[in-house]
């Protein structure tokens, strides 16, 4: 019961639309830590909650669109692996399909959300702007709790016993092709990314990133994001920003 | 005669737009409602109170509104300054809408530069720098995330509004189309694409763990690949993945496709 109620709890604080729950409970990598927490086992839950956060890595929304909900997948994918003990692979592809529910879930909160405006139309008609900012400060929030907190209180309460069992039940081939799903989703991340950045003199650079840690199996990036600070200085010093066919007379 | 706004109104402006622009982010009017949050209290200050100049305000803010919370700040930041231009020099002349068609031409622009810089390249790199520490089960790498990205956050919201109210009106296009947003993206997409190629060998993990019997000796697919071009089926995937995009399917279809692929092939013992 505690333990369910602190999930209703974090799903709130998930789903409150400001920088503070964005990057500090939305993320999964720290969804997963705090669904660990409550569940006695933060290392565990940092490590799934990294993994499911792979499958999400270059993930863009614009406009407050997407395709799968990164609140829900980081949360109760978290849950979902913590409660079901999954291996750290079957974990994202678990997520990936919570989230195309929690989806669901977002659109209908955009969705409610959009009465909001009216009320602080009639608001603005009296100069009231206090009222405006009280309204913007609590009325997401207000949406959230029944949308998201709720819910996930529930599935806290009553849903714990059943997913060890339905996940217990499932045959090896299943599991093995979960296993490979959650291997190979982060790629779409990747293409995301690729999609959104890939400029053709850019190309280059990927290829070299790519080729020195496919052939030498170093994968700390830390070392790369300097070695790339250092050769992106470089290619500034030698004029690289100027090169779209445009005259230097600066 | 209207009052000055004071620095303290502008970072307490700036503090509001960086909690409150996304609180009841909705698809009717998406950050409008944030704009107006932000402009109350200091419309109720330049105008005194007076009922009719902040209702009109009011009125002008709740408009369609959306960009880039981050570095599209500087717009939010710039019509503060315009307002308080507005309201300290009022003359007929001066058409209020003006506001509005400054704040729908430039939010277009914002987002695209500011999507492109923190959700295309900032968060990616930071991110899957931390990753590799959390995966490990390093809780520290998961509040490295945590916390440097809720301070880069601030900085850039706070730095991009403070720097749009000082700069105000003129130095937009200097802003937008001069040698520093240019230098900065180029910069970044390198150190981004660069990063990407090492990204898809590391959290890209999935391998052919097919194993063909011949007469002597079984041939494992995966090492045999792997002497090839290593990691190439993350390669292989992640273009696929990418050239669907580039044929028009949702991201929704990519993910089904994926998935399959994967389900199907982990479950007959191709993949894994």
């Amino acid at each position: 019961m505690v333990q369910a109620l602190l999930m209703g709890l974090l799903a709130l604080l998930n789903g409150i639309q400001w920088p503070l729950s964005w990057w500090l409970i939305r993320e999964p990598i720290m969804a997963g830590f705090w669904v660990g927490l409550i569940y006695g086992d933060p290392v565990q839950g940092v490590i799934i909650g990294a993994t499911i956060n792979v499958a999400y890595l270059g993930w863009i929304s614009a406009g407050g669109a997407n395709a799968s909900d990164l609140y829900w997948a980081g949360l109760l994918g978290a849950f979902v692996a913590i409660k079901g003990g999954m291996s750290i692979e079957q974990s994202a592809a678990f997520a990936i399909p919570i989230g195309l529910l929690g989806n669901y879930v977002h659109v209908a909160y955009m969705t409610l959300a959009s009465f909001w405006p009216t009320r602080m139309d009639k608001l603005a008609e009296k100069g009231d702007w206090k009222g405006i900012r009280k309204i913007q400060m609590f009325g997401g929030p207000f949406i959230v709790l029944f949308l998201r907190a709720l819910p996930v209180f529930l599935i806290a309460l009553f849903g714990s016993e059943y997913i060890q069992v339905i996940i217990n039940s499932l045959p090896d081939w299943a599991m093995n092709g979960l296993g490979a799903v959650g291997k190979i989703l982060p790629a779409l991340g990747m293409s995301m990314l690729l999609k959104f950045m890939l400029k053709k003199e850019l190309i280059p650079f990927f290829i070299i990133g790519f080729a020195i840690a496919a052939y030498t199996g170093m994968t700390d990036l830390m070392m790369y994001v300097i070695i790339a600070v250092a050769v992106g200085l470089l290619m500034l010093k030698l004029g690289f920003a100027k090169e779209d066919g445009e005259t230097d007379n600066a | 005669m209207p009052k000055s706004l004071d620095k303290k109104d502008i970072k307490r402006a700036a503090v509001t737009w960086w909690l409150t622009s996304h609180l009841t982010y909705n698809y009717q009017r998406l950050q409008a409602g944030g704009m107006t949050t932000v402009m109350g209290p200091l419309l109720n200050k330049m105008y005194e109170g007076d009922k009719e100049e902040i209702t009109d305000g009011l009125q002008r803010h709740m408009l369609y509104f959306n960009t880039e919370p981050r570095l599209g700040a500087f717009l939010p930041g710039m019509v503060v300054a315009l307002e308080e231009g507005i309201a300290n020099n009022p003359t007929e002349e001066i058409d209020k809408s003006m506001v509005t068609e400054i704040k729908t031409a430039l939010m277009g622009p914002l987002a695209g530069i500011g999507d492109t810089v923190v959700a295309g390249l900032l968060k990616p790199i930071v991110l899957s720098v931390t990753l590799g520490w959390a995966s490990q089960g390093q809780i520290w790498g998961a509040f490295a995330f945590g916390i440097i990205f809720t301070l880069m956050d601030f900085a850039m919201t706070y730095g991009m509004f403070t720097q749009g109210y000082k700069l105000g009106m003129d130095s937009i296009d200097r802003f937008l189309e001069g040698p520093f947003i240019k230098k900065m993206t180029s910069f970044l997409g390198i150190v981004g694409l660069f990063c990407l190629g090492v990204m898809i060998v590391k959290y890209v993990s999935i391998q052919a763990v097919l194993e063909v019997k011949l007469a002597t000796t079984t041939l494992s697919v995966g090492e045999t690949l792997n002497k090839i071009i290593p990691s190439f089926l993350p390669l292989a995937f992640t273009f696929l993945a990418y050239w669907l995009q580039l044929k028009g399917q949702s991201i929704i279809r990519v993910l089904l496709v994926l998935f399959a692929i994967g389900f199907l092939g982990g479950a007959i013992g191709v993949l894994g």
